[in-house]
């Protein structure tokens, strides 16, 4: 059925001032299929009216503008257009890493057999970024740098996701259904809680911190399990098969997603393993002396030679950076900080 | 970087068909703030309007290669955004809807709200009424309502009998109607001369 589509009624939908019966009628101009061509061009008459300057004041889209950025940036450019597109940002790439909200939500499906119900979506967060993510049942996290979560296309039936990396959760409370965190060397069941959990590929230590609510971590075989509370974490060695749990301040391990990046009393390989991270550069670190100093300090939004030089002050070391180069495949590399013990 | 600061919006249209993110900048200070504003307008809600601008820039970075810079170009971006906006609209949810349809309810029992001209005033009030319920007549309305729960899911949540489910809504609306009766839109009138 073909309605009349009325201007004026649009228009004051728009701007707010319309009635009970002018709502529904502009719900039904909407969603009937056969009204779609003449509420285009009804509302584009509207679109031609509406001012392009502001009386009020703007709104600051920024963060959009910088995730449109992000993306365009991590497209795989065609050869030509390489040098283009990095010359632009790098200088806004430093920027870009540590106060921003990347929603890079990027989906792959593995289709097996339709029985199997096994497709999985998978949410990565690229290096050098955290990307904030939202599971089907409302469950909200983020993904530091380097990071995957992946779940099963049936995740409302069954909440379970597998992590590699470092992941913050936000778990919704659902009685019936636990939500489960699986990593390589354990579980982390939780009914609704806020949590941390880091798992590297190439670490050999998995944790768990717990901010509020509470988790059960069972180990893979069963090889152990354990209870956490609030301010607890959680530390499993692969290499020792040791678990230890401490009481911290949980705040401390979350703040990354915050933007904040906190080392509380880590030895000095430790802190130039999480910057390289961090800001995806690669730390070269020469004298295993150096182990031995120990950091506590609170970055926040600097740039990472501002971090390097501020290590510098108390630490005897010389650092270099390397620009970033290109190969002989013409890709780019990762820039790279090479650290020296200070002679004398 | 580059030579010249291109001027006209020709010019930029021409740069983004050849992948300048430059120009892809440029399109987003001129024109985001304009395309905000207009999905809010019709959406209601921010969050949604910045999600248009999201996905109606990047659909155009997209698509950059089939710009034509002879067609006008506020036309083309207005294309993307209508489609955009109708998506949104009308996937508005359930729990969005909720309001609409118990107001529809109760414009059977009183025709003026069907009519009366400021309808967010009405939602508003409706919000109110059913923050003023006592708590558990207001959780179990809501779930009814709101989540569309059935009576059936309701009585097992709670622990109570389908029964005390059905009475309480009636209760409820039996409360909303009452309120929303004809003499006491004056009162709304009069709060909404009042708002002003």
């Amino acid at each position: 059925m073909k309605e009349q589509i009325d201007y004026k009624i649009l228009k004051n939908f728009a701007s707010g001032h319309y009635s009970l019966k002018d709502f529904t009628q502009v719900s039904r101009w909407f969603k009937d299929p056969g009204s779609e061509a003449e509420l285009k061009i009804t509302i584009e008459q509207h679109w031609n009216e509406f001012p392009i300057e502001i009386v009020e004041g703007e709104k600051d889209l920024s963060s959009v503008l910088n995730l449109l950025k992000h993306k365009i940036a991590s497209e795989k450019p065609s050869v030509n257009l390489k040098i283009k597109f990095q010359r632009f940002y790098t200088q806004a790439a430093a920027i870009l890493l540590l106060p921003l909200l990347l929603y890079s939500i990027y989906s792959t499906f593995l289709a097996t057999s339709s029985s199997d119900n096994s497709s999985l979506v998978e949410i990565y967060s690229p290096q050098g970024a955290r990307t904030h993510f939202q599971l089907p049942d409302g469950t909200k996290g983020w993904l530091n740098s380097g990071s995957t979560l992946k779940y099963a296309t049936n995740f409302l039936g069954n909440r379970k996701v597998q992590l590699s990396g470092e992941a913050w959760f936000e778990v919704i409370h659902n009685k019936d259904k636990p939500f489960v965190v699986s990593t390589p060397a354990l579980d982390v069941q939780v009914l609704g809680t806020k949590f941390n959990v880091a798992a590297f590929l190439n670490e050999k230590v998995t944790e768990v911190v717990l901010q509020e609510g509470k988790v059960q971590v069972d180990g893979t075989d069963k090889k152990f399990t354990a209870e956490l509370k609030p301010n607890e974490r959680f530390i499993y060695d692969a290499l020792l098969k040791t678990s230890t749990i401490q009481n911290v301040n949980a705040d401390q391990f979350s703040a990354w997603k915050d933007g904040l990046l906190v080392f509380r009393n880590e030895p000095l390989s430790e802190v130039l393993n999480r910057i390289g991270r961090w800001y995806n550069v690669e730390i070269v670190m020469t004298d295993p002396m150096l182990q031995k100093f120990r950091y506590r300090a609170t970055f926040q939004e600097e740039q990472i030679e501002e971090v390097i030089r501020l290590i510098s002050l108390t630490a005897p070391i010389e650092y270099s950076f390397n620009n970033r180069k290109v190969d002989d495949k013409g890709t780019f590399k990762k820039r790279s900080i090479i650290i020296r013990r200070k002679a004398n | 970087m580059y030579r010249e600061q291109p001027q006209t919006e020709q010019q930029l249209v021409s740069l983004l068909q050849g992948g300048s993110p430059f120009a892809f900048e440029r399109l987003f200070e001129n024109y985001s703030q304009k395309l905000y504003r207009f999905s809010l307008s019709y959406l209601k809600s921010e969050t949604e309007a910045e999600e248009i601008v999201q996905d109606v820039f990047m659909k155009l970075w997209e698509n950059r290669h089939y710009l034509r810079s002879d067609t006008s170009f506020q036309s083309y971006l207005f294309t993307i955004a209508f489609n955009a906006i109708r998506k949104h609209f009308n996937k508005k949810s359930r729990d969005e809807k909720y309001a609409a349809s118990i107001l529809e309810y109760l414009a059977s029992e009183n025709a003026s709200i069907e009519t009366n001209p400021d309808y967010e005033l009405l939602v508003t009030k409706l919000e109110q009424l059913i923050g003023q319920m006592p708590d558990r007549r207001k959780e179990i309305f809501m779930k009814r309502k709101k989540e569309g729960m059935s009576v059936r899911d309701i009585a097992l949540t709670m622990d109570i009998s389908p029964k005390t489910v059905e009475n309480q809504i009636t209760e409820a609306m039996n409360f909303l109607k009452k309120k929303f009766q004809k003499d006491s839109t004056l009162g709304m009138v009069f709060l909404y001369i009042f708002q002003y």
